[in-house]
């Protein structure tokens, strides 16, 4: 990417692309619900 | 370190038997010092074993009354499949900017390697004070998505900041912030598997995640930089 780009900028911003990926699918699609927090609030 | 040349070898077979020391060392005090169950730890007192027991116990039942997977369900559910492009993501980033940094320290006039060695030591010494202060965080919530949300926003903003600041030594705060992303997102990360899945499926799961990591060893974009 660096080499496409032509400078470690360009390289820095794919890299960032990939933290951005990872974030929207954590934010979308990771809603797993905690066992723990299900007990407790059931205990309760 | 001027160990080149040392018992016939050169520097950098030097540095790859010490990097691999350490692992090889746990390797083995894991063998000798971890059990399968905590009942069979020698190092927990027996109130501790029972406390431990009693509570995974209690999780594992907790997790199964909704169904439990096989080994093969769980290389193929599509939360394990997303966990594993979470960590292909995030994977990718770090090792892009782990490969980039030195040559990014040397762009900024700095010349000797052992000084650049010792310069990317920072942003990594700094990422694991952020790892356990990160998991610390999220086990104190109770909370793995967004704690997982911000690592990856960190790690993404920083790279941005990198790349916005770069020919400045501003860009290694950016890279900084980065890699507390890196590594302040794995403790979050890991404790999400087991959230949902017990036995062979969580180890499964776990195995598949962690192979999605060496795909991105080849696929990460700092491999063309160097």
């Amino acid at each position: 990417m660096k080499d496409a780009t032509g400078s470690y900028t360009g390289g820095l911003y794919g890299l960032a692309l990939f933290g951005f990926a990872a974030a929207a699918i954590s934010a979308f699609y990771l809603d797993i619900p905690n066992p723990e927090v299900v007990r407790t609030r059931a205990a309760e | 370190l001027s160990l080149d040349g040392w018992l016939g070898l050169r520097g950098w077979q030097h540095m790859y038997l010490f990097e691999g020391l350490p692992t090889v060392l746990i390797g083995f005090a894991v063998l000798f010092i971890l059990t399968d169950k905590p009942a069979q730890a020698t190092f927990l007192t027996q109130p501790e074993k029972d406390w431990l027991s009693s509570t995974l116990h209690a999780e594992r039942v907790a997790k199964e009354v909704k169904g439990r997977l096989s080994l093969w369900q769980a290389m193929v559910n599509p939360k394990v499949l997303l966990l594993a492009f979470n960590y292909l993501g995030i994977i990718t980033a770090s090792l892009g900017m782990l490969i980039f940094i030195p040559q990014i320290i040397k762009s900024l006039g700095v010349t000797g390697n052992m000084t650049v060695g010792w310069l990317t030591m920072i942003p990594y010494a700094i990422a694991a004070v952020a790892e356990l202060a990160w998991g610390q965080i999220s086990d104190r919530m109770n909370e793995r998505r967004w704690n997982l949300f911000i690592g990856c926003m960190f790690s993404a903003v920083g790279l941005v900041i990198a790349g916005m600041t770069m020919g400045t030594w501003w860009a290694m705060v950016g890279m900084t912030i980065a890699a507390c992303g890196f590594y302040g997102s794995k403790g979050p990360f890991w404790a999400m598997p087991g959230m949902f899945l017990t036995g062979p499926a969580a180890a499964a799961a776990i195995a598949g995640s962690t192979r999605s990591a060496t795909w991105a060893v080849p696929s990460a974009p700092g491999m063309s930089a160097s």
